[in-house]
């Protein structure tokens, strides 16, 4: 369990370090690249904490986290060209 | 009998029109007959009382009673209304007169219910009915009468609200609407009650008799035609007030503010009147401003109040609708025969209408009080009422001075009429018209002089109707001679003085004419007009803004005040129960923070998006901390699409943000928002986590899953449970869809602006660098699919459902959108609005198929080879149905690139071209 919350932290630092980037990121791509990285440390961190309290549900979130998750930096990118393809 | 003389009235009111079509304008003559048989049957009726029920639960009855006062005025109101119809069916211009005719007699119709109607509701009823009638026979007189007749309505109509307020003082101070039982009340000796109910009902006698501040409206209204002016604002509408006041002389007597607020404004109006008829050279501005006087001398009488009093009122109440009338509609006979009723022009005439000017001198000698005549019976009555007034002795000498100069001036403006109207040397020679025309007034002079010779014949009426405004049995006997005492040395001394103001009127009107009352005139009712439209109008700029800031400020502003009230309403907080906090919730509060701070700074739009993406995945944590496995994926799935739609709108706005101007105003919505903030934190914090679980709660989890066959409680409350609230919420998606749509179709959307892409770079050509999306698409899509029919299905047991396995159903849609290499080819052409009618239809269905199984939306569960199938899983694919809709209309509208309604205008074609691919 000592692993899982030392687990927990760093990646919950790297998630907090991302969002220092996405909130001041000096460019919108840079953000978009950040909001990604955070999503996925997000879906980490739902994994890891889903161990840690023993939830049932946890893994049934990252998989639908993870196969609809890039659609989001996906429409991003769709964005960031005007909508152009 | 009281009733059979209101039908008969009503019946004129009825036939009115049709013989206004028929005969023209000699329907006057048949339209007088029931007015006269009207007054027969009041005669012949007696003092009696009868009642019919109107509004019973509110105690209000259509009772009707006869008395004393009620004959005096029914009989005013219907002899010179008769009179009146007969004067107009020569006065008027030949061709349809219908609605003259039918306001006439419905003005005379309402008055006769106002004076003969036992209660107070129905009095008011009577009372804004006469209102009306005025407005409406001043407003048919042309366009430059429309600003008079409004001005005419609002004060009266403020007088009637006055009135209104009475009424409810005075119903619900006594227990009764019946005004004789109203009158007889002992509520009358609490100040509490009498003296609201004075002011009240003398604010209603000043505006409907004219009296200071309220008689501007009375000269104005004199853009009315001759008729109306006699019988309205001479004869009839203008005693409304008169009559209240009387009515109700027996309760206020004794309330010295009664007696005050009627002496003074009484006495202010009636030399105020007096002196502006003197400047008056337009004959009937002369008569409108002397009516004014008039009622200011009656009003004063009643504010006096002793028998002698009220019945000196009484008499020159007759005395003063006779010959005002008369003097009203002669006027009109030589304005209608010269062609003008200024007294300069008329001097420029040869007026040889001896019958008319006769006629027309006699009523004036009335109104000046000479003797034979009824004005000097009611003169001399007044006079000897007012020495005797009661009070200090300065009392009835100021009174009785007031009187005497208010007659002096009323001696020399009646002679200015007189010596007006009998015009000068001229060219144009104007003789006397037919005796049908003149008749009618002259009759009323007639009866003047008649009554004032013989005065005795009016001591029956005015006995009685003195007995019902005094309150005790009075017995009046009029004689024309008193002997010689006071009264009549003040009235010789008013003639005498009067006659040397007339011979030296010219002087006189010089003197007055460079004096301007200030309060005087419409002015004031136009200033206060002016003003209430200009308070409305910056009340209104306060709020009337299309700017949302401004309407999102009030309420946040009135959440700050109820928090205000909560911190100290709240008198002591339940103990928290357990612990609600952990050490991971402060990495979700951090990152919380982080999104919304960036959300505020965010320049650009994309930044925008983004950091708002990172307080949804937040959100995520939290509910999935919370333990809402649910909840936390719908919120992942809600975070994405909308990210997705919102890109869609993205393109077709600016890339940065509108500049925000100054920072200093910056600094209150900070503040408010600061402080909104606080406030929730604080509500939150204070109502929450203080209580074991509720009694709903542990019914769903100890209950649940037997009475479901479900063991995913959030799932059993939105189908099973609470599917109602599902419903509702399914139709709130659709509804949005549909609006979308119609939003969409109504008006074409902001093109889509370009963006600066290098177009010969390999990274430009769709087709080629979307092959990796459509790559990953291949194998992902029919995965989303399948975990989204598999959500579906296992929803009742486990996370899922309708709505996240339509998210799921619908991201995949959303991913073949993004995946496609055209715009044309992103086009999912499904029926979008099928699916949402469907999903609605079939959600409904399963509700209505509940009522089965005992009510709506009671799911159906049935034993299939040990599974277990409910009908909330048909609910849930309606649901499914809907939301997969929603999503597809959202895409296929907002993604597209034309709008096939409208014509797109050449610069945004043009624009659309370059980005196409």
């Amino acid at each position: 369990m000592i692993g899982i919350d030392i687990a927990i932290g760093i990646l919950a630092v790297a998630t907090l370090l991302t969002t220092y980037r996405l909130v001041m990121g000096p460019h919108d791509a840079d953000r978009v690249v950040a909001a990604d990285l955070v999503l996925f440390g997000v879906v980490g961190l739902i994994a890891l904490i889903g161990i840690r309290v023993a939830a049932t549900f946890a893994f049934d979130i990252v998989l639908v986290a993870a196969l609809v998750g890039f659609l989001g930096a996906l429409s991003l990118a769709r964005a960031l060209t005007r909508g152009k393809r | 009998m009281l009733w059979a003389s209101l039908l008969v009235v009503s019946a004129g009111v009825a036939l009115a029109a049709p013989l206004a079509r028929v005969a023209g304008r000699a329907a006057g003559w048949f339209l007088a007959v029931p007015l006269i048989v009207s007054a027969g049957l009041l005669l012949a009726a007696g003092e009696s009382s009868t009642t019919v029920p109107w509004m019973p639960t509110l105690g209000v009855t259509l009772s009707v009673r006869l008395d004393g006062l009620s004959l005096l005025f029914a009989l005013l109101v219907l002899v010179i209304g008769a009179l009146v119809l007969v004067y107009a069916a020569r006065y008027l211009t030949r061709g349809s007169n219908t609605s003259f005719f039918v306001l006439m007699t419905g003005f005379a119709a309402s008055m006769l219910l106002l004076v003969l109607t036992d209660d107070l509701v129905v009095l008011f009823v009577a009372w804004e009915a006469t209102t009306l009638c005025s407005f409406f026979l001043i407003a048919r007189s042309g366009a430059q009468a429309r600003e008079p007749a409004i001005r005419t309505l609002l004060v009266t109509a403020a007088g009637g609200l006055s009135l209104l307020a009475a009424v409810v003082v005075m119903a619900v101070g006594t227990g009764t609407t019946q005004i004789s039982e109203v009158l007889s009340s002992d509520a009358w000796t609490q100040p509490a009650f009498a003296v609201p109910v004075a002011l009240l009902l003398a604010g209603a006698v000043f505006t409907k008799s004219a009296q200071f501040p309220f008689q501007a409206w009375l000269p104005d209204s004199m853009v009315a035609i001759t008729p109306v002016s006699a019988y309205l604002h001479a004869a009839a509408m203008v005693k409304a007030g008169i009559y209240l006041a009387l009515r109700f002389s027996p309760a206020l007597v004794d309330v010295a503010v009664w007696s005050t607020l009627l002496i003074a404004s009484g006495l202010l109006t009636a030399l105020l009147g007096a002196v502006s008829a003197l400047r008056q050279t337009d004959l009937k501005g002369l008569l409108a401003y002397s009516t004014m006087s008039q009622l200011g001398l009656l009003v004063m009488m009643i504010g006096v109040g002793t028998p002698a009093a009220l019945t000196a009122a009484v008499v020159h109440t007759v005395a003063h609708a006779l010959f005002k009338a008369a003097l009203f509609m002669l006027v009109g006979v030589i304005d209608h025969e010269a062609g003008t009723r200024d007294i300069a022009q008329l001097a420029r005439l040869r007026i040889r209408m001896p019958l008319t000017v006769g006629a027309l001198a006699v009523a004036a000698a009335s109104m000046a009080g000479i003797p034979p005549l009824l004005g000097f019976v009611s003169k001399e009555s007044m006079f000897t009422a007012f020495l005797d007034a009661p009070g200090p002795v300065w009392v009835p000498v100021l009174l009785t001075a007031g009187a005497a100069v208010t007659a002096v001036l009323t001696f020399a403006y009646a002679g200015r009429i007189v010596l007006g109207a009998a015009g000068g040397r001229g060219p144009k020679v104007v003789r006397d018209p037919s005796a049908l025309f003149w008749g009618a007034p002259a009759l009323c002079a007639a009866m003047g002089l008649a009554l004032g010779v013989a005065p005795f014949l009016l001591d029956d009426l005015v006995s009685a109707a003195s007995t019902t405004s005094v309150g005790t049995p009075t017995e009046v006997h009029l004689e024309l001679w008193h002997g010689v005492n006071l009264p009549l040395f003040v009235s010789v001394g008013v003639i005498v003085a009067g006659t040397a103001l007339v011979i030296a009127r010219r002087p006189v009107e010089r003197f007055l004419r460079p004096f301007r009352l200030p309060f005087s005139g419409l002015g004031v009712v136009d200033a206060l007009r002016r003003g209430t439209i200009r308070f409305g109008a910056a009340v209104g700029r306060t709020t009337g803004t299309t700017r949302p800031s401004t309407h999102l400020a009030i309420p946040v502003a009135c959440l700050l005040g109820i928090a205000a009230v909560g911190v100290f309403a709240v008198p002591r907080l339940p103990p928290m129960v357990g612990d609600p906090s952990r050490p991971m919730d402060w990495l979700i509060v951090v990152l919380v923070a982080a999104g919304v701070i960036g959300a505020v700074a965010a320049r650009t739009r994309i930044a925008a998006i983004v950091v708002t993406g990172v307080v949804g995945f937040a959100m995520t944590i939290w509910y999935f901390v919370l333990g809402a496995a649910d909840v936390a994926m719908t919120q992942l799935l809600v975070e994405i699409l909308t990210v997705c739609v919102m890109v869609l709108l993205l393109r077709r706005l600016p890339a940065r943000f509108a500049s925000r101007g100054r920072k200093r105003r910056q600094i209150g919505p900070a503040a408010l928002a600061l402080a909104a903030g606080a406030a929730t934190v604080l509500g939150v914090w204070a109502l929450t986590g203080r209580r074991e679980m509720s009694d709903a709660a542990q019914y769903y989890l100890r209950e649940g899953e037997t009475l479901t066959g479900g063991a995913n409680i959030v799932n059993t409350i939105l189908v099973d449970f609470r599917a109602f609230d599902t419903l509702g919420e399914l139709t709130v998606l659709g509804v949005a869809g549909l609006s979308v749509a119609a939003l969409l179709y109504s008006r074409r959307p902001t093109p889509v602006l370009s963006a600066r892409v290098a177009n010969g770079s390999r990274l430009a050509d769709a087709a080629a660098n979307s092959v990796f999306v459509r790559t990953v698409t291949r194998v992902v899509g029919p995965l989303i699919i399948l975990i989204s029919v598999v959500l579906l299905l296992r929803g009742h047991q486990e996370p899922g459902g309708g709505f996240i396995s339509a998210l799921v159903g619908g991201a995949g849609f959303a991913l073949l959108y993004l995946a496609a290499p055209s715009e044309s080819a992103a086009r999912i052409r499904w029926p979008y609005f099928t699916l949402i009618g469907a999903g609605v239809v079939i959600g409904t269905g399963t509700g209505f198929l509940g009522l089965l199984g005992g009510s709506f939306l009671t799911p159906l569960q049935l034993d299939v080879f040990g599974t277990k199938l409910t009908s909330a899983l048909v609910f849930d694919v309606g649901v499914y149905l809907a939301v997969v809709g929603v999503v597809l209309a959202a895409l296929n509208m907002l993604g597209r690139r034309h709008h096939t309604e409208h014509e797109p205008d050449s610069s945004s074609r043009t624009r659309r071209k370059e980005i196409a691919p």
